[in-house]
């Protein structure tokens, strides 16, 4: 028997254990299995983890209580917990969920007591009423803020949080361009800035200047978002100019200026345009991309989904247009979901000498006209290119075009896997097709795999 | 044993563990060094790397095997390019947890906490603390092995207390 044996399983455990246990379970759990005995009656007051859920009280109260009385219950709850608690222990996370709750100034008056126990990890997901001011809490490490339904966020004009190092926001409306963009300069920690289904509000700027930041995350909210809160950054400038930037992750409608000062560091990025213009034209496409691509020359990992780019950065990427190549670039996915002559995808391969692994998503579009893709050598092919995967594969004249093409080329391909769009019936045919294909690549070994997500049917092993 | 390991280059060193009650434990090293209680043994002591036996006081060696299963999945995981699907890595976490006793998981969480990896530790305590979600007084009780030293006239009066926190639970 390891352990003292004198005492209960608990007891002879560390603290730092048992915290750790405790941290997730809600607090309601927490001040239950506090009442197992006396010596553990009061344990709930010291744990540093406080998790409130609304939906415990609901789901409890269904069928015997109003939905008024379980919010009643609920905010008796946390205050009652806050009131006792030892106030000289340091709050590690407060978590809050409560949608729907009948007034907002419980919630402010929560958020100070944690903020003066010094809380480092606040996670709140709100409903809100009247626009939203978070509270100045210096000693915050992480903060996670969303709403239930969209919510204007004032942002503090205090002096930012000073050891803020991952912000997390949702379902929010952004009203001043220049104060968000001061308030995260303001943030001298922040790595880590996540914003999404959120709008903004007559941005002209969209601007993020951080010495800081890692990892960017950016989902903008519909042109036609239902709240008629203005176009989200359609018409907006975008700039981004942060030294230290790893990661970009950015979903918005096109927009028709992108800027990147200083992001030399920049490793993967992930960029979605999901909206068509309507005003513009080819040229004007064609400049905001070649900018746009020039700025993530160096990265390692590049996905890109183009939306209305796609029929047109075939051109783009030709040599006339286009001198720079991707020397760094190991990883390439692109969203094919227009009509796409498969020479774009070459001329990208072309200006990829180093790439190792590319993905490709097939929309479900009517593709154009079948064209032949000349053989002709692509450095990646020849040395680097080992990993193929195709996804939501229909087997179309086109995409075994491009299956072909890259077997016949692909001297050191390893694996090509390929998963199917659910409604294709004639999958034992197409792979039939595929086989037979000519390969550059020795030692072919198939491996058909039927798992849900996909068929991982060629498998090329050394 | 360390010789023979030595003269085949090709051969993954192995690294002997020996646990609470004696007995012995051959490991391949990148698998000991997920256990930083393991590397800090051999920090600034590189020549004792081939042969030393390392004690490991605190685990029982009818845990290890599993613990070891435990840092060769999971580091197989990390590495993986694409990572492992999601299913995939549950499928291993439930397997692992069916047919450990509450005993059996409290003991691996000393053992995990002993040779001080975080993965294993909140992987482990994770699952205890979903032991008890919202199981009665009663369940936490047992789970723990704690004895109820309370009258039935105090227990009454923290029930009352919060009365909603007991109701509405989960069935033992």
């Amino acid at each position: 028997m390891l352990g003292g044996g004198d005492g209960d399983r608990l007891s002879n455990l560390p603290e730092h254990i048992i915290h750790h246990i405790f941290s997730f379970l809600e607090t309601i759990d927490v001040v239950r299995a506090s009442a197992v005995s006396r010596k553990w009656r009061y344990f709930w007051v010291s744990v540093p983890y406080l998790d409130f859920d609304i939906d415990a009280f609901r789901s409890k109260t269904e069928e015997s209580l109003l939905i008024e009385t379980a919010i009643e219950k609920f905010k008796e709850f946390v205050s009652w917990v806050l009131f006792f608690q030892d106030n000289s222990v340091v709050i590690r996370k407060f978590s809050l969920c409560c949608l729907n709750i009948l007034d907002d100034y419980a919630i402010h008056r929560w958020i100070t007591v944690v903020a003066q126990r010094k809380v480092q990890e606040l996670s709140l997901d709100i409903f809100s009423r009247v626009p939203f001011q978070l509270p100045p809490c210096q000693s915050l490490i992480t903060l996670r803020l969303g709403f239930d339904s969209l919510c204007i966020l004032k942002l503090p004009t205090f002096a930012g949080f000073r050891r803020l190092k991952s912000l997390h926001l949702w379902m929010v409306i952004f009203t001043d361009s220049s104060m968000l963009g001061n308030f995260i300069s303001s943030c001298p920690l922040l790595e880590n800035l996540n914003i999404e289904q959120s709008f903004f509000c007559n941005f002209k700027v969209f601007e993020i200047c951080s010495t800081s930041l890692k990892n960017l995350i950016v989902h903008s909210g519909d042109e036609d978002d239902p709240n008629g809160v203005g176009d989200g950054l359609g018409n907006c400038e975008i700039k981004i100019a942060c030294p230290r930037l790893v990661s970009l992750n950015f979903v918005t409608p096109s927009t028709w200026n992108f800027c990147f000062q200083d992001v030399n560091s920049l490793q993967k990025v992930f960029i979605y345009f999901y909206h068509d213009p309507k005003h513009a034209t080819a040229e004007e496409c064609r400049c905001v991309l070649s900018k746009i691509l020039e700025g993530l020359c160096n990265v390692t990992a590049l996905k890109l989904s183009m939306g209305f780019f796609m029929f047109l950065y075939q051109e783009i990427v030709k040599p006339k247009f286009f001198s720079t190549s991707f020397n760094n670039l190991k990883s390439l996915t692109l969203m094919v979901c227009m009509n796409l002559d498969k020479q774009a995808i070459i001329n990208f391969l072309n200006l990829s000498p180093n790439l190792q692994a590319l993905t490709i998503y097939f929309g479900q579009c009517p593709w154009s006209e079948y064209l032949k893709i000349p053989d002709i050598a692509i450095s990646c092919l020849t040395y680097h290119l080992k990993m193929v995967w195709l996804h939501d594969f229909e087997g179309r004249a086109n995409e075994l075009e491009l299956v072909r093409f890259l077997l016949k080329n692909g001297q050191v391909l390893q694996k090509m896997s390929v998963s199917w769009l659910e409604s294709v019936k004639i999958r034992r045919k197409i792979i039939r097709r595929i086989v037979q294909l000519p390969r550059s690549s020795s030692n072919v070994s198939l491996e058909p795999n039927s798992k849900t997500y996909g068929i991982d049917f060629f498998s090329y092993e050394h | 044993m360390a010789s023979s390991s030595s003269s085949s280059s090709t051969q993954v060193k192995k690294i002997t563990l020996k646990a609470a009650d004696g007995k012995h434990f051959e490991v391949e090293e990148p698998v000991a060094m997920e256990m930083e209680t393991v590397k800090s043994f051999f920090v600034g002591n590189e020549d004792a790397m081939k042969d030393m036996v390392v004690p490991l006081l605190n685990v029982s060696s009818e845990h290890m095997p599993a613990i070891l299963d435990f840092y060769r999945n999971h580091s197989e995981f990390r590495k993986r390019t694409p990572p492992p699907p999601a299913e995939e890595v549950k499928a291993f976490n439930e397997a692992f947890l069916e047919n450990k006793s509450d005993e059996q998981l409290m003991e691996m969480i000393m053992a995990a906490n002993f040779l001080n990896t975080k993965e294993l530790l909140n992987f482990l305590t994770e699952a205890a603390a979903n032991r008890i979600k919202n199981k009665s007084v009663e369940y936490v009780r047992a789970f723990f092995g704690i004895e109820n030293d309370f009258t039935p006239e105090e227990e009454a009066r923290i029930r009352a207390e919060n009365e909603w926190a007991f109701d509405g639970l989960d069935e033992d």
